[in-house]
């Protein structure tokens, strides 16, 4: 949306003929070629998760009878047969079963905020939150996990539970149909996903959490071990070390409140202190609470430097 | 750079009015940011609520746009022509008499010619002329483009001497109606130079003045008069002039009524005039004086002259019994009487004056009519006598007829009351009785008297033949001046009989020109010598006069250029002759410059705009 300087310069005829309109198509989120790559990545999960054995491929600390083991119990009606440990029987005469670790699935749910404040600002970061929402929810359907997307404006996910990788053509669709809203409401969409996922999952919260986060509230609905927090902190460049100076009216994209100040370099360094300090607090709060924090800049590539920063990270494997 | 309209850099004034407006309007950049979370956090000073000007480029294409619109609102011209730029000239001719005088190369005024017919010649595209002579009067002769190129030379070629003097103003005006608006406009005034230096403050477009001739001698019968003595000779007087540095020998003849009275030897120093004087036996009709001036400008070598006199009056007395008033007009020389009874009285065509005293006709004839003591019944309204002996009063219409008629101490006697109808106008009253009356009726120009002269003591005093003159000859048309300068006009009027007049100029060629009764028509002369003159009511010729025309006149007869070629910003007299430009409006370039300064500035805020859009 264009805006004014003033209300006359609107006014004028010539303001107004040849006014760019949007473009009318968006450029691919992905290409294939991308998307092949990200199959080989995965979500980095942790064992104390819950999710339905044999199904996916992320680790878990459910013990199963398996070839390869790790440990004995005591054999019992109904126990498969082949995975008795016939040595154990010849030293101890007890039958006893072989135990070894199996790979799960996990609840994927992605919190994107679609905010006002994603859409400001150079380059676009609502765009970069739904490439990582899209690369995330791939490669977790790739991999056999029940992935669901909220956004910040609606009670009901946009995408999921599915699971399958069949549907990722489905969740891009719906990605790429995001338009901003209103505020992130965090908590209400934490309480969605507590609901639906009971046994608990991994959580990944995409934003540039320019709201007052209830991280604390957060990790109450969807607290660790059973679920595994990841916050992506969306960070514009413009926004640690704005280049603004001089006499200035600057207006909040989301709640249109206003505020005039006189910005010299002054009060500039004491901007860019705070907003080092608000970063660092929310790396420290996160951290006491189990939740991984990863600041992202929006002017970084993904491929070539967000997915390596992921993984240098531990969020992707 | 000139001003054409220097109000128009009240203009100005806007620049301010933008300045403080863009005080006013100064506010702080609005800049939206993703969130004031950051912001709010930062302990700010509070903001200053003091406007400050912010010099921005906004501001300097406003105020560029603003001084660039007062400019072309005055009217800049630069006095340098753009390549190309379509131009629009008057061309001043100046057509007075002394434009006649031969130099080498041709007659100044065949020069002028020339001149202008190059001036046409160049002509390209849209460029237009406007040809004017400037001679006593100023007229616009042709104008058009380069394609009416010989429609306008052959209207150059109709060009001719005017006469005396020349209307430059007049010229002037002629040349702004037509020039003031179009781009590139100028005016070229060829003249001789031998008139004083025109005040050119007033003149609005560019002038240049290209004075053609140089110092010449010229010799001229300047005034030429010849009066009637009291011993029946004529008295004739000239004056002659010798303008150049060398002293002029040479001859005069003296005509009189066509036939060479004398000739003599004359001798005129440089730059004086010579008087001579001659007495004449007899009564003549027409000087002529001639002189071997030897010069440039013959049409000023001679002069002609009528003799100064009154025109006959053939009148009429249609009384009874009236001796003094046959005196008094027998007393008038330019009178011829006769008298009638009033039972023998018929109207007669040859009669001028009709005068009815103690009668009235059966209608008014035409010509002149007095009318004394008119009797009941008849023409006019009369409601019976009555005495007047109270003191007269004059009326303003009577006070150019009875001005300085001293009618103190007369008495009247018994008078006719008369109820003076719309057409005669009381001069004259005793009371509220009228005693002199005047009017027109048709083609009769009337006077009536309302008292008797016999029982009047008026026919003893001095002023009767006083009054009885002024009325005679006030009934009449006005003489004819003795000769007329060229170039100058005559109002013309008629005896009141008249129906048309014959005017026929020297060359032969005769005018026929319809006249109403009474109403005076202008005569303009155009050609030097004897013009012929008759008045003709109906088939019945009127009157019939001689008007000379003479070109010598002591303004046009000195050819000496008083100064030199020049644009309208020099010092006429100091400038010597040079190329000059045409200088060229700005106003159409700086409302140019203004809308691309406004495309600029759109420009300017769509790429502010773009950012803030993002």
């Amino acid at each position: 949306m264009i805006r004014c300087e003033s209300q006359w310069m609107c006014e004028m005829w010539f303001a107004t003929i040849f006014r760019r309109k949007p473009a009318t198509t968006e450029p691919l989120l992905f290409d294939e070629t991308f998307l092949r790559r990200l199959e080989r990545l995965s979500l980095q999960t942790q064992r104390a998760l819950r999710g339905t054995p044999i199904a996916g491929q992320h680790p878990s600390r459910q013990q199963m009878p398996a070839t390869i083991f790790t440990d004995h119990r005591p054999y019992v009606h109904g126990d498969d047969p082949r995975y008795l440990d016939w040595h154990a029987y010849a030293r101890q005469e007890h039958l006893l079963v072989r135990l070894g670790e199996v790979e799960q699935d996990v609840a994927v749910s992605v919190i994107v905020d679609t905010s006002r404040s994603m859409t400001v600002g150079e380059p676009n970061r609502l765009r970069l939150a739904i490439q990582l929402t899209g690369a995330i929810g791939y490669l977790s359907l790739s991999h056999g996990d029940l992935v669901t997307v909220l956004t910040g404006g609606q009670l009901a996910p946009v995408f999921g539970p599915a699971r399958g990788k069949t549907l990722s053509v489905a969740l891009l669709r719906v990605l790429r149909a995001l338009t901003p809203t209103s505020q992130l409401d965090l908590a209400q969409a934490a309480r969605v996903v507590a609901r639906q996922q009971p046994q608990g999952g991994v959580v990944v919260v995409i934003s540039d959490l320019l709201t007052p986060l209830p991280i604390e509230e957060l990790a109450q609905h969807v607290p660790a071990p059973r679920w595994q927090v990841m916050v992506l902190h969306l960070l514009s460049l413009a926004e640690l070390a704005p280049p603004l100076h001089g006499p200035l009216e600057l207006v909040d994209s989301e709640t249109g409140e206003r505020l005039e100040i006189d910005l010299t370099e002054e009060e500039l360094a004491v901007f860019r202190t705070a907003a080092q300090t608000w970063r660092a607090s929310l790396a420290a709060r996160c951290a006491a609470r189990g939740m991984a924090y990863a600041p992202i800049m929006t002017d970084w590539p993904l491929e070539r430097q967000i997915i390596p920063f992921l993984r240098a990270r531990r969020f992707l494997g | 750079m000139n001003l054409l309209a220097p109000l128009g850099l009240l203009a100005l004034l806007t620049l301010p009015v933008i300045v403080i407006l863009h005080m006013m309007q100064s506010r702080r950049r609005r800049t939206v940011v993703p969130s004031l979370l950051l912001w709010q956090q930062v302990p700010l000073r509070p903001a200053t609520r003091r406007r400050r000007l912010r010099f921005t480029f906004l501001l300097l294409l406003h105020m560029l746009a603003a001084l660039l619109l007062g400019l072309a609102l005055a009217q800049p011209q630069i006095p340098w022509s753009w390549p190309g730029a379509t131009r629009a000239t008057a061309i001043i001719i100046d057509t007075s008499t002394s434009m006649a005088l031969a130099e080498t190369g041709g007659s100044r005024i065949e020069r002028a010619r020339q001149r202008a017919a190059t001036l046409i010649s160049q002509m390209r595209g849209a460029d237009r002329i406007v040809l004017i002579s400037a001679g006593p009067s100023a007229r616009l002769i042709d104008q058009g483009s380069s394609a009416d190129s010989a429609r306008l030379l052959a209207a150059l070629r109709q060009i001719t001497i005017e006469g005396v003097g020349s209307d430059l103003f007049g010229a002037f005006t002629i040349a702004e109606t037509f020039l003031l608006d179009q781009p590139g406009s100028r005016v070229i005034w060829l003249t001789d130079g031998a008139l004083p230096p025109p005040d050119l403050n007033t003149l609005r477009l560019p002038l240049q003045v290209e004075v053609i001739g140089t110092r010449q001698p010229n010799r001229a019968i300047v005034t030429l008069a010849a009066y009637p003595n009291r011993i029946g000779a004529t008295d004739v007087y000239a004056r002659l002039v010798n303008f150049g540095d060398q002293p002029f020998r040479g001859s005069v003849r003296l005509l009189i009524d066509g036939q060479l009275d004398r000739t003599e030897q004359i001798s005129i120093r440089p730059d004086s005039a010579l008087e001579l004087t001659w007495t004449l036996p007899g009564a003549a009709q027409q000087v002529r004086l001639e002189m071997n001036g030897n010069d440039g400008l013959p049409l000023d070598d001679s002069a002609t002259v009528n003799i100064a006199g009154q025109q006959p009056i053939r009148a009429l007395l249609v009384a009874d019994d009236a001796p003094a008033l046959a005196r008094a007009l027998q007393a008038m020389p330019e009178v011829r009487l006769q008298t009638v009874t009033p039972a023998a009285y018929a109207p007669a065509s040859d009669v001028d004056l009709s005068i009815f005293v103690n009668t009235l006709p059966s209608r008014w004839p035409a010509g002149g009519v007095l009318v004394i003591n008119p009797p009941t019944g008849g023409l006019l309204p009369i409601s019976g006598t009555t005495r007047a002996d109270s003191p007269v009063t004059l009326t303003p219409a009577g006070e150019t007829l009875l001005r300085d008629v001293n009618f103190g101490g007369i008495t009247w006697g018994q008078v006719a009351v008369i109820d003076p109808p719309s057409w005669l106008t009381p001069l004259l009253f005793n009371g509220d009785i009228p005693l002199i009356m005047r009017g027109r009726f048709e083609r009769s120009e009337v006077a009536v008297w309302s008292f008797d002269l016999t029982a009047s003591s008026l026919s003893e005093r001095l002023a009767f033949p006083l009054l009885v003159a002024r009325t005679a000859r006030d009934l009449m048309p006005p003489q004819l001046p003795t000769s007329m300068t060229l170039g100058a006009s005559l109002s013309y009027r008629a005896d009141v009989r008249t129906t048309h007049v014959e005017l026929t100029d020297p060359t032969g060629t005769t005018v026929r020109l319809a006249l109403q009764p009474a109403i005076p028509t202008i005569l303009e002369p155009t050609h030097i010598g004897i013009y012929q003159i008759r008045e003709w009511a109906e088939d019945q010729l009127v009157r019939e006069a001689q008007l000379p025309v003479n070109a010598g006149a002591i303004d046009e007869s000195d050819p000496t250029p008083r100064f030199a070629s020049a644009t309208r910003n020099g010092t006429l007299a100091a400038v010597i002759a040079q190329p000059t430009a045409t200088p060229q409006p700005l106003w159409s370039w700086l409302i140019i410059a203004t809308i691309a300064l406004l495309v600029g500035e759109w420009l300017y805020i769509q790429r502010r705009l773009q950012p803030e859009a993002r």
